[in-house]
């Protein structure tokens, strides 16, 4: 069997599969985490390229599958990503009727994710920009609903994402040359410009981060924080394949003062503007924003460290922002809103959810015993090595978000009133629970997590070496 | 001479897609841009490859358009003052200035790309940024980025030839088409 058969053309099968059975939740739910729960066992048990036994049966992954004249090839140094983004899509699937989203969402979602994959797996790896693209337009009937007219930032979104692409497959033709030498300074210059762009759009660096905000208000806040977690994420691990195949990039210092720069730019703007939001959706969409500066620095302290920083923050970053939407779902279900003159006096109304928000807020902002703490301590102490300012800005940019959290409880604490609804179901009421347990335990014993994580670099083989 | 008529071709239509608001004329003129497209394309492919750009646009033209049909997309066409249209030419003729005069310079960084397929590639670019930049409708902003998308490929054909990529940006293009058509669908009340 092939590893992209197995990964990438059974789970796009269940596509259509899927839309067909839409109307039967309950039956998409169960086969959405059972596809998605098998094929994140495999990607943890099954070796690719050597012969395994699994009970009775003896099978070997082929790696690569031509098509075309060029591949989708999957190594077994690249287990670890597809086991996390399996599990990612799994728990994300598994809270998808506790967060009563619409019906399409567990088909479209799943084939967000197998392009996302292919993105991981097609060489030349300057491909994966088109993938990322099929799986932006994907994401677009999972965030603006049959029935729902398209809002602004749905709009914003695609406009940035689709303006992304060009930028990294231009950029890929132009560093051909650089790399081949034959590029003076200022082709290496330009091509560094597109590149910077190509992110830039992509990852919704600054100053192009104004969809995201809006996006995380106008659209389902459980769907615009499975899009916000799993895209960002992608598109990192995308752009460190960069530095790891091109050694005039990764040698190069300025690039890192850049992305020092632009890293803490995201953290301290992002947090500060969460200061002024008067809408719970909003505020998680800027701490996206200030999640993929803290990704950026991590990446700009290579030298010291950094990677292992990088891989690290990915489980505290998915697990927070599932807990933080699926909490925003469930107050969202019940008040109907997310603006703070809806929420107000929610702490009586729904105990459970706003605690786990607030948990899941404070753990995205730092603070000690929350599974991102020992990382962006770490991270935070290596980059005041490096520049005690930007270090300063960081430290301000994560106290912002810790006061926003207490902004929010402050307003979730505000006129008490009485409930007449029915209590939260259990599959919400668990979800969040255990999720909660989750931040807390990675918070507790980060090193039971950490070695696991760092599998996710050893695609890198440049950069480790 | 077919490769001048074809910039020619992109730059009128793409020019007109800005002004003309009824979504008849704006699907019509989309398709013949797509001719433009292919003729520059075809610089650089075989014909037989060149040609699936042209029946990928029409393509999308045809999902976009179809969308339009009927009662919901009567009560869609959009009105828009002499003095807003007189903006979106003189805004346009001014992106044309641009691309003309810096196109030779723009052209010498790209080797292997014709001078008429930087003269449309980046009018088809620049064209299309306004297109979005002047708009919050949704056909309006996927026509745009179908347009960038447009001139971005009569580039990126000049130094890639792959089969596969070709084939990737189909479907792009038309996944784009139908992410367009989709909410078009969404934003319209079902007829009664």
């Amino acid at each position: 069997m092939n590893a992209a058969v197995l990964w990438l053309l059974i789970p796009l099968a269940m596509v259509p599969l899927l839309v067909l059975f839409s109307m039967r939740q309950r039956v998409i739910t169960v086969v959405g985490c059972l596809v998605t729960g098998l094929l994140a066992a495999a990607a943890w048990q099954i070796p690719i390229g050597e012969v395994a036994r699994l009970g009775p049966i003896t099978l070997k992954l082929e790696p690569s599958l031509l098509v075309l004249g060029r591949s989708l090839s999957f190594h077994d140094h690249d287990r670890p990503v597809l086991l996390l983004i399996y599990l990612f899509a799994f728990g994300w699937f598994a809270g998808a009727r506790a967060a009563r989203v619409h019906p399409l969402f567990i088909p479209l979602g799943l084939g967000m994710v197998v392009f996302l994959v292919a993105a991981v797996a097609v060489e030349p790896f300057l491909y994966a920009a088109l993938f990322i693209e099929m799986a932006v337009l994907f994401s677009i009937p999972i965030l603006s609903p049959v029935g729902t007219p398209p809002k602004p930032g749905i709009l914003r979104y695609l406009i940035f994402q689709t303006l992304g692409m060009p930028f990294i497959l231009f950029t890929g033709w132009m560093l051909t040359g650089v790399e081949a030498g034959s590029a003076d300074l200022t082709s290496v210059i330009r091509a560094s410009v597109m590149l910077g762009l190509g992110f830039a759009f992509l990852l919704a660096v600054f100053p192009f981060y104004t969809w995201i905000p809006l996006l995380a208000e106008q659209a389902h806040p459980y769907l615009a924080g499975f899009v916000l977690s799993l895209l960002p994420s992608i598109t990192l691990l995308f752009g460190v394949s960069f530095l790891d195949n091109y050694a005039w990039l990764r040698t190069s210092p300025d690039l890192y003062v850049i992305l020092r720069i632009t890293g803490t730019m995201m953290v301290i703007t992002g947090g500060a503007w969460t200061l002024f939001q008067r809408h719970l959706g909003r505020i998680m969409g800027y701490a996206v924003i200030v999640e993929t500066g803290f990704s950026l620095l991590a990446i700009s302290l290579m030298g010291v460290g950094g990677l292992n920083l990088f891989a690290g923050l990915f489980l505290p970053r998915l697990l927070g922002f599932a807990v933080w939407s699926l909490a925003l779902a469930v107050i969202r279900d019940r008040v109907g809103s997310l603006e703070f003159t809806d929420v107000k006096g929610c702490t009586r109304r729904m105990p459970l959810a706003v605690s786990c928000l607030l948990l899941a807020h404070l753990s995205v902002a730092g603070m000690p015993l929350l599974a991102s703490f020992p990382l962006k301590y770490s991270l935070i102490n290596s980059l005041g090595a490096q520049s005690a300012s930007a270090a300063f800005l960081v430290l301000l940019g994560s106290l912002s978000l810790v006061i926003s959290a207490i902004q929010v409880l402050a307003v979730f604490m505000e006129n008490p009133v009485r409930d007449s609804n029915p209590p939260q179901k259990w599959p919400a009421s668990f979800l969040l629970s255990a999720g909660a347990a989750g931040l807390l335990v990675i918070g507790a014993v980060p090193h039971v997590f950490l070695p696991w994580l760092a599998g996710l670099l050893k695609a890198f083989e440049h950069l480790l070496t | 001479m077919a490769a001048n008529l074809a910039v020619g071709t992109v730059i009128l239509t793409a020019s007109a897609l800005l002004v003309i608001r009824d979504w008849r004329w704006t699907i019509g003129i989309f398709a013949l841009q797509y001719v433009g497209v292919m003729v520059l394309v075809q610089l650089n492919w075989p014909l037989g490859m060149a040609l699936v750009k042209l029946v990928v646009g029409w393509m999308a033209g045809a999902a976009l358009g179809l969308t339009q049909v009927g009662p919901a997309g009567a009560g869609h066409e959009e009105s828009s003052w002499p003095s807003t249209r007189l903006f979106r030419i003189l805004s346009a003729g001014l992106i044309i200035l641009v691309v003309f005069f810096l196109s030779p310079k723009v052209a010498f960084w790209l080797p292997g790309v014709a001078l008429s397929q930087v003269y449309g590639g980046f009018g088809l670019i620049g064209l299309g940024l306004l297109q979005i930049g002047m708009t919050a409708r949704p056909l309006r902003v996927v026509i745009g980025l179908l347009t960038i998308l447009a001139g971005f490929e009569i580039l990126y054909a000049a130094v890639e030839l792959s089969v596969l990529v070709a084939g990737l940006l189909a479907a792009v293009n038309l996944m784009l088409a139908l992410v367009g058509s989709y909410l078009l669908n969404t934003s319209t009340e079902p007829a009664s």
